[in-house]
């Protein structure tokens, strides 16, 4: 049986995944993908999670999913990146020029992802982490309104090492982790939808 | 056997090197120095297939004084740049490792290297974009240009269409070398004939591309 073995170890550890030179398993590697990603979500849906940041409020508010969650406090955070994230996710809807908006503040973000495969440029850690589901959906709602191939690649990065470090173990991470589920569910259906155009 | 006076190979010894210079060969082309930067690692082994020679060793192409064999594995090395500047030829075909920059201490030197890429440039750059190509138009291009400080950015020489073939889980190791292979025979030939590579500017809106991930890898194989 073909498996996903991108999720298989923390992607944070070292060596980094460059995903070079992948093999090709034929159409039994996308069922393996697609159930990667069902099993992360069925794992961890059913609990019920607490969140601080307003980034987590304003992704639950339009994510149409019905996780149980509860709002505890606004965490006022020593994370610049978060609140530079929450402007992003907020101007996702409010950006009249879209593609401007991509060109100028998401794909340097990515380029340096891409690059270096670490969104933050210092390594990683638990107070960090969560830049990565963060991250991940502002481009779900980028990938959302329309689709884009180099952001959607970014997206699946993105979120095999979130779900790597919830896999190896980082359960405690609760708001990161609610973050993560929104995120994989997103990009789950916006695979979809590509594979029905292609 | 037609010796290119003004023309050299430099590269490591890669499947996209042999494809080179076996289709070269075919077409009775030979670049009339090599230089060759020594990878630390012996190139894997290879399927035999019906296109390009996998198995001769870039050294079997060129005579023993047309060999230049340098100990680094880095294409910016100074080694690199104090032999290329020594050399008589001003063009060169570029067949470096894959994934890293050829840097200003390399491109000062006033030669010019000539690089085939898989995709149609400036639409298509960057990394895996044969993948992204079909993905997104269900094509597959090659794009000739002289390399620059920018990626995939140089002054172009041209670019051609390829037929996809059904195997396309065999681009990465036959027909992504071989399509490079060649358009750069076809370029090469046309400036044996005329005496000069015809350039432009690149235009049109550019597209960077990073390395396709193995979920897109596969919807794009099986399109």
């Amino acid at each position: 049986m073909t498996e996903y073995p991108y999720t298989k170890r923390n992607l944070l550890e070292l060596p980094k995944e460059h995903y070079m030179y992948s093999a090709f398993s034929g159409e039994s590697f996308l069922f393996a993908y697609s159930n990667n990603r069902k099993d992360f979500i069925e794992r961890f849906f059913s609990r019920k999670y607490r969140f601080s940041y307003l980034f987590t409020k304003e992704v639950l508010k339009n994510s149409g999913c019905s996780i149980q969650s509860e709002y505890i406090e606004s965490k006022t955070t020593n994370l610049e990146f978060a609140d530079l994230l929450l402007d992003f996710l907020k101007k996702t809807k409010k950006s009249l020029n879209k593609e401007l908006f991509i060109d100028e503040h998401i794909l340097p973000l990515i380029k340096k992802f891409e690059v270096t495969k670490r969104i933050m440029s210092i390594e990683y850690s638990k107070e960090n982490f969560i830049v990565y589901p963060m991250f991940a959906n502002v481009l779900v709602r980028l990938c959302k309104n329309k689709f884009d191939v180099v952001l959607f690649n970014a997206l699946l990065k993105i979120n095999d090492i979130c779900v790597s470090v919830f896999l190896s173990g980082q359960e405690e991470l609760e708001e990161e982790l609610l973050l993560t589920i929104i995120s994989v569910r997103n990009e789950l259906e916006i695979y979809n939808n590509f594979k029905e155009t292609i | 056997m037609r010796k290119l006076s003004d023309i050299g190979f430099i590269g490591v010894d890669s499947l996209r090197s042999r494809a080179y210079l076996s289709c070269l060969r075919k077409a009775k082309l030979s670049p009339s120095l090599a230089i060759i930067i020594e990878n630390s690692k012996p190139l894997s082994s290879f399927d035999k297939n019906e296109y390009f020679d996998v198995d001769t060793e870039l050294r079997f192409y060129f005579k023993e004084e047309e060999y230049i064999s340098l100990e680094t594995s880095d294409i910016n090395s100074n080694l690199v740049v104090e032999a290329l500047a020594k050399t008589k030829q001003q063009y060169w075909i570029y067949s470096g490792p894959s994934g890293v920059i050829v840097k200003e201490n390399i491109l000062s030197l006033g030669k010019k290297l000539l690089h085939i890429h898989p995709g149609k440039v400036p639409g298509y750059r960057g990394s895996t974009t044969i993948y992204y190509s079909i993905l997104m138009e269900n094509e597959i291009y090659c794009s000739a240009f002289f390399l620059s400080s920018k990626i995939d950015a140089g002054d172009l020489i041209g670019r051609k269409e390829f037929k996809i073939f059904a195997d396309k889980d065999r681009i990465d190791y036959i027909y992504d070398p071989f399509f490079r292979a060649s358009f750069l025979v076809d370029v090469i030939s046309d400036y044996e004939k005329t005496g000069e590579f015809f350039i432009k500017k690149q235009t049109g809106n550019p597209r960077d591309f990073f390395i396709i991930h193995p979920v897109l890898k596969h919807l794009a194989i099986l399109r």
